[in-house]
């Protein structure tokens, strides 16, 4: 994802309501759960023994702001191609690879990823920034 | 004694109307997705209650969104037949 052709900066930002990633921790939802979040993740967002909703938002909020890069109406979000690698005190950090990386590569992406995530009340809000070959 | 059972799309129906109160129903042709009645966060879950609904199993990461975007596209590809 590199070249000397002009590139224009592209943002996505996602909101999650963290009572919605308190019903997405639920023992019984936890099949939804390990669709969305690979089993590293889902250790990063656990904390003393119990997964943290707020943490799993933030999770959520950064590959959902991750999509929104790709510019895709007619695909889901191919969650577990996205992976993110953070917790308590880290920065986040976005790797591609799969669906994720076929997605990047026909947007256009020509440089890494930046995020950011911070969780405010009942909330938590993730922006994504990247480079897009004009 | 009859029995009477619940017609798939029927329910597919009724888990959206159980997560919008404010809805008493969901045209055939109304789309999901752009009127937010599925959102990303809900729509793993919608999918795997497809699946488990008409018995096809589905591939999130190849799946046409189209197929799934109204109740009349969704009878029509995974529970026709």
């Amino acid at each position: 994802m590199s070249g000397s052709s002009p590139s224009v900066p592209r943002v996505g930002v996602d909101i999650v309501l963290i009572s919605r990633a308190e019903d997405l921790v639920r023992p019984e939802r936890r099949r939804v759960l390990s669709h969305m979040l690979r089993p590293e993740e889902i250790a990063a967002c656990t904390r003393q023994g119990r997964l943290d909703p707020s943490a799993v938002a933030g999770f959520l909020a950064v590959k959902e702001a991750v999509f929104k890069l790709f510019h895709q109406r007619d695909r889901p979000v191919p969650w577990h191609s996205l992976r993110v690698d953070g917790g308590a005190g880290r920065w986040p950090v976005v790797q591609l690879d799969g669906t994720s990386a076929e997605l990047a590569e026909a947007a256009g992406m020509k440089s890494e990823i930046s995020v950011s995530v911070t969780h405010d009340g009942a909330y938590a809000v993730a922006v994504a920034a990247t480079m897009i070959r004009s | 004694m009859r029995q009477q059972t619940t017609a798939p799309i029927d329910q597919i129906k009724g888990w959206i109307l159980a997560k919008h109160e404010n809805r008493t129903d969901v045209a055939a042709d109304e789309d999901l997705i752009d009127n937010r009645l599925v959102d990303s966060l809900s729509f793993v879950e919608f999918v795997f209650l497809i699946q488990e609904l008409s018995g096809v199993e589905i591939d999130m990461d190849t799946l046409d969104i189209g197929d799934v975007r109204t109740l009349a596209a969704i009878q029509k590809r995974f529970l026709a037949g």
